[in-house]
């Protein structure tokens, strides 16, 4: 591989790297290389190694990726203590979450059997045509304007009902979901 | 068989090559392998940290068309270099004593 060659590929992984830090590496390497006499320069260029895992050396001898190190022993330690209090807390939240979780159950519950009742009553009265054909005429009529009534009514209802299940469902989960956000912040 | 260098030694070294005088980036790399097995990559740290804190300075000069950065060793530097000989001194004792050595120890006082 060539010096320049060798400096581009080292340049294009650097990058991310503060441009101060990225420029003085490189002007390092540049003039280190070229130092390196012609005959010698495949040897030098493999003991340097790889472009590639020379960049994330120097990626992290930056002084401000000491300050990330920094922050993230303060986010083990901080993990660490929302978890112990947790625990300790337990029968508390586990409890109150419980209670959320059978509210949202009794909701679902309360919308499917609101519309359950519909295809019920159409069964019924299908059933009632049926079964009472024989000895009355405007029975048959009555019961089959009602099947037809309630069956239009599931149909339409059927939608309805499906999007509140889901919806519900969905922001039971969001709601889930930003109450562990508010618990353990995600890092940006 | 090979024993670990650390970084302080490194620091130690790099501080008594830039002693005698100014040298550049590749030349001290070279005077450093020739007493210690590290890698070539392992020097520009030492030395941007060096300079960083004062140990070391720098300053540009242009050889046969190109530009050479040339470090040198500050007075803080010096002073830095003097403690680290010291602590050596003291630290090979130990490890000479702990190994055995004894009595080559007490003749390397003298």
């Amino acid at each position: 591989m060539k010096r320049e060659e060798y400096i581009n590929q080292l340049k294009t992984y650097l990058s991310g790297m503060p441009e101060n830090d990225m420029k003085e590496a490189l002007d390092y390497y540049t003039e280190y290389l070229s130092e390196v006499p012609d005959e010698n320069l495949d040897e030098e260029i493999k003991k340097l190694g790889r472009p590639e895992f020379l960049a994330k050396q120097l990626k992290s001898e930056v002084p401000n990726n000491t300050q990330m190190n920094f922050s993230d022993k303060n986010k083990n330690s901080n993990s660490a203590l929302k978890i112990t209090v947790l625990i300790l807390t337990s029968p508390i939240w586990v409890s109150l979450l419980a209670a959320y979780f059978s509210i949202y159950v009794t909701i679902i519950c309360v919308i499917f059997s609101v519309y359950i009742t519909f295809p019920a009553m159409a069964l019924t009265f299908l059933i009632c045509a049926f079964g009472t054909a024989k000895y009355s005429v405007y029975n048959v009529i009555f019961c089959a304007g009602g099947f037809m009534l309630t069956l239009g009514a599931s149909l339409v209802l059927f939608k309805l009902a499906l999007n509140g299940i889901v919806e519900s469902s969905k922001l039971f989960a969001k709601s889930l979901v930003k109450i562990y956000r508010f618990v353990f912040p995600k890092k940006n | 068989m090979v024993i670990q260098i650390n970084s302080g030694l490194l620091d130690a070294i790099v501080l008594q090559v830039t002693s005698k005088e100014a040298v550049y980036g590749y030349k001290i790399t070279q005077e450093v392998l020739k007493t210690i097995n590290v890698s070539e990559s392992a020097l520009y740290p030492v030395l941007r940290r060096l300079e960083k804190s004062g140990k070391l300075t720098s300053f540009n000069k242009e050889y046969m068309g190109r530009n050479r950065k040339y470090y040198e060793i500050t007075k803080e530097g010096l002073v830095l270099l003097e403690e680290y000989k010291e602590a050596w001194k003291k630290y090979r004792n130990q490890i000479d004593i702990s190994l055995g050595f004894e009595n080559e120890s007490e003749r390397k006082e003298s």
